[in-house]
């Protein structure tokens, strides 16, 4: 069966809204990922690290749960490893490889106050270009 | 009562087939006449359900992307923060659907629930009874009639069981 003007409805919706839903799942599957790297699949140990029981990890972790920033910070704590990352144009900035299957690879370039530019391969289902294109071509070393 | 299953075009990918299901001799399938449901002052929640539906299209049902209703499942996977709430026992739309594996999703139908449990709760109750139902019923199906959900793609498309 086909849905009724189901491509409008699609293209009308907000589009933060679509990049809501994208996070969310995004987070959800980094945290499995994470979750089978750090304690073996285990939620049990998860629970154990972070003082909680184990049902309600099992609820953050099954999808009924919407995430705040704090508890996305424990998790982080508790798994040692980062969930999200920020686009930042600071050359000290430490990202870590995120690790998704839908990861896209970007360049970003970095400025220092030198001048001189930093290239970094990263990968990272969402990342901005620090620079332009055409800005990178007009920069001099 | 017999029920008979058909692909939702809009909503298949490689990565997984979506279905909803017809009961009896009615017109309309289960997860149109959700789709077709006016939802007041819950806008921003169905447009957020129609996008995790859009990103399960690309990426697969995974069992993370539901909500847990003992043998069925539910959509959405955590409600929006600035849901608008008609009062407090909005507790917000619920889509009730069936993850019978990554590649294969049945979508029915859903409302506004009311109450904690569903089953209380006058405009979701016999959807998620149904839910329940179809699931127990499938899932001693899918093992009698030996259905390799994996590889044998389309396996339910334009079937008809009695439950």
């Amino acid at each position: 069966m086909k849905l009724k003007n189901y491509k409008q409805r699609i293209e009308s919706i907000p589009e933060f809204t679509k990049r809501e839903a994208k996070h969310s799942l995004d987070i959800l599957d980094r945290i499995h990922e994470l979750l089978q790297e750090k304690f073996g699949g285990r939620q049990k140990l998860l629970a154990e690290k972070m003082g909680k029981k184990e049902a309600e990890i099992s609820r953050w972790i099954n999808g009924n749960h919407n995430f705040t920033m704090k508890t996305i910070s424990k998790l982080e704590a508790a798994f040692g490893a980062p969930i999200i990352a920020v686009c930042t144009s600071d050359v000290d900035a430490d990202f870590e490889q995120v690790k998704s299957p839908f990861n896209t690879f970007h360049k970003t370039v970095f400025v220092s106050e030198a001048g001189l530019r930093e290239e970094r391969q990263l990968s990272f289902t969402e990342v901005k270009m620090t620079l332009a294109d055409e800005e990178i071509d007009e920069m001099s070393i | 009562m017999i029920v008979y299953f058909e692909l939702i075009e809009d909503l298949c990918s490689k990565r997984v087939d979506v279905y909803t299901v017809r009961i009896d001799d009615e017109a309309a399938f289960e997860y149109e006449k959700y789709y077709e449901k006016e939802f007041v002052q819950h806008d921003e929640e169905r447009d957020f359900i129609d996008s995790a539906l859009e990103e399960i299209r690309k990426r697969g049902a995974l069992r993370r992307y539901f909500r847990n209703e003992g043998p069925a499942d539910a959509l959405p996977n955590g409600v929006p923060d600035e849901i608008v709430k008609l009062n407090e026992n909005d507790q917000g739309i619920r889509l009730y659907c069936i993850r019978l594996s990554d590649n294969v999703l049945i979508l029915l139908n859903g409302d506004i629930k009311t109450i904690q449990d569903p089953k209380d709760c006058p405009n979701v109750r016999k959807h998620f009874l149904f839910a329940q139902r179809l699931a127990c019923f499938l899932t001693t199906y899918i093992f009698e009639e030996g259905i390799d959900l994996v590889n044998d793609r389309y396996c339910f498309h334009k079937k008809e069981v009695e439950l």
